[in-house]
C-alpha cells in the first residue's frame, strides 16, 4: 500500500486542524487515522479526492470536535492534580527550608562580635571551656542565636561594673557572654540571631577588654561551629 | 450492527481484551480489527473509540509510542502493568455476566 504524500497529508491536517485538533498529539493521531482510511480506499479504485470526501463524511467534523472535548476534560482535572502535586511538594520544600532556617538562626556559632570570625583575636580556653577575646576596640556584643535572655547579673571588676548575659536557645543550647560594659536587654528578652544585646565601649590599645564567650548544649562547654 | 449503548459498555473491556493480546495497536487498527473478527456486527466510530483510549491514556492503564509512518506519525497504545491486571479482571467481569446474561435470558431448568 502507498502512502498519502505530503501534499495530500497537508489535506488532511488542514482538515483536522480546522474542525479543531490543534494539539500536535491528538492531531498527529486523527491525521494517522484519516490517512489509513484513505489510503484503503485508494487501493480500491478510489482518487485520493473522492476518498477524502467519502471519509470527512463519515468522520465528519463534529466527531472531531467532540473528541477534542472530551481529551481537555480528561486532561483538566489531570493537570489540577499535577498542580496539586507540585504545590503540595513546593510547600513541604518552603516547610523544610524554614525549619533550616529556624534551626540554623537558634543553633550558636562563634561570632558575639560583628564580622569578627573564629580565627580572628579569639581564643578557645580549655580550662574554663569558652572562647576569649582580646578586644582594643569598642564594640557592640550580638547574640550568636535567637533566644531568651534567661540570666543577667552584674560584678564590679577594676573599679567598673561588667555584665554577664546568658541566653537559652531551642535544641537546648545556651550562650554566656560575660565583661560586657552595657546592656541592651534584660531579663526575659526575646532577641534574634545577630542581635546587640551589649556593648564593651571601655577599652583602649594599651588596654584591651577581655571578653568571655561560652557555648553550652545540654549544661556542657561545646565549641562552637565556626565560620567561615 | 448492535446497538451503540451496548457497544458503549463494553468499549473497554474490547480495547483491552485486544491490546492484551497484542504488543501495541493503534486505533484505526482497532476499529478495523474489531470489524473483521466480529463480521461487521461491532463497528468502532472514531466518536467512541479515541475518547477511551484517551481516557484509559490519561488513567495509566494504556501507555503509548509514536512511530514515524511514511511522512505521518503513528500512535500506539499497549497496556500498562496496571492495564494488564485490569484486562483480566474486566474480562473476567464480562464472562461472569455472560454467563449470567445467558442464564437471564433462557434458564436451565435443571437449575431451578
Amino acid at each position: 500500500m502507498n502512502y498519502l504524500n505530503n501534499e495530500q497529508l497537508a489535506i488532511v491536517r488542514k482538515y483536522v486542524v480546522k474542525s479543531g485538533a490543534r494539539n500536535i498529539t491528538l492531531k498527529n493521531e486523527l491525521v494517522d487515522h484519516i490517512a489509513s482510511k484513505i489510503e484503503e480506499l485508494m487501493v480500491v479504485n478510489h482518487n485520493f479526492h473522492e476518498a477524502f470526501d467519502k471519509i470527512t463524511n463519515q468522520f465528519s467534523s463534529e466527531q472531531i470536535e467532540r473528541i477534542v472535548q472530551n481529551r481537555s476534560k480528561i486532561r483538566q482535572p489531570l493537570k489540577r492534580k499535577k498542580a496539586k502535586v507540585f504545590s503540595s511538594i513546593a510547600a513541604s520544600i518552603c516547610l523544610m527550608l524554614f525549619a533550616l532556617a529556624v534551626f540554623a538562626s537558634n543553633k550558636p556559632n562563634i561570632s558575639p562580635i560583628p564580622s569578627m570570625k573564629t580565627s580572628v583575636g579569639s581564643h578557645y580556653n580549655q580550662l574554663i571551656g569558652a572562647y576569649t577575646f582580646d578586644i582594643s576596640e569598642n564594640l557592640d556584643i550580638c547574640a550568636t542565636a535567637a533566644g531568651r535572655v534567661t540570666y543577667v547579673r552584674n560584678f564590679l571588676n577594676d573599679g567598673t561594673i561588667h555584665y554577664v548575659v546568658r541566653i537559652d536557645h531551642q535544641g537546648d543550647y545556651q550562650t554566656i557572654y560575660s565583661n560586657l560594659n552595657e546592656l541592651t536587654v534584660s531579663k526575659n528578652t526575646l532577641v534574634k540571631k545577630e542581635q546587640v544585646i551589649g556593648k564593651i565601649n571601655q577599652c583602649s590599645g594599651d588596654k584591651p577588654a577581655y571578653f568571655v564567650y561560652k557555648i553550652l548544649k545540654s549544661g556542657k562547654a561545646l565549641k562552637a561551629e565556626p565560620q567561615h | 450492527m448492535y446497538s451503540k449503548e451496548l457497544i458503549k459498555g463494553t468499549l473497554q473491556t474490547i480495547i483491552l481484551k485486544l491490546l492484551s493480546d497484542r504488543d501495541r495497536m493503534y486505533g484505526y487498527e482497532i476499529t478495523q480489527h474489531v470489524k473483521e473478527i466480529t463480521a461487521g456486527k461491532i463497528l468502532l466510530t472514531e466518536g467512541a473509540l479515541y475518547p477511551s483510549l484517551h481516557k484509559l491514556e490519561a488513567e495509566g492503564v494504556l501507555k503509548t509510542e509514536t512511530v514515524k509512518v511514511g511522512n505521518r506519525v503513528r500512535k500506539y497504545y499497549s497496556l500498562t502493568p496496571v492495564g494488564s491486571e485490569k484486562a483480566t479482571l474486566k474480562i473476567d467481569e464480562w464472562v461472569d455476566f455472560i454467563a449470567t446474561m445467558r442464564h437471564l435470558i433462557s434458564p436451565n431448568l435443571s437449575s431451578i
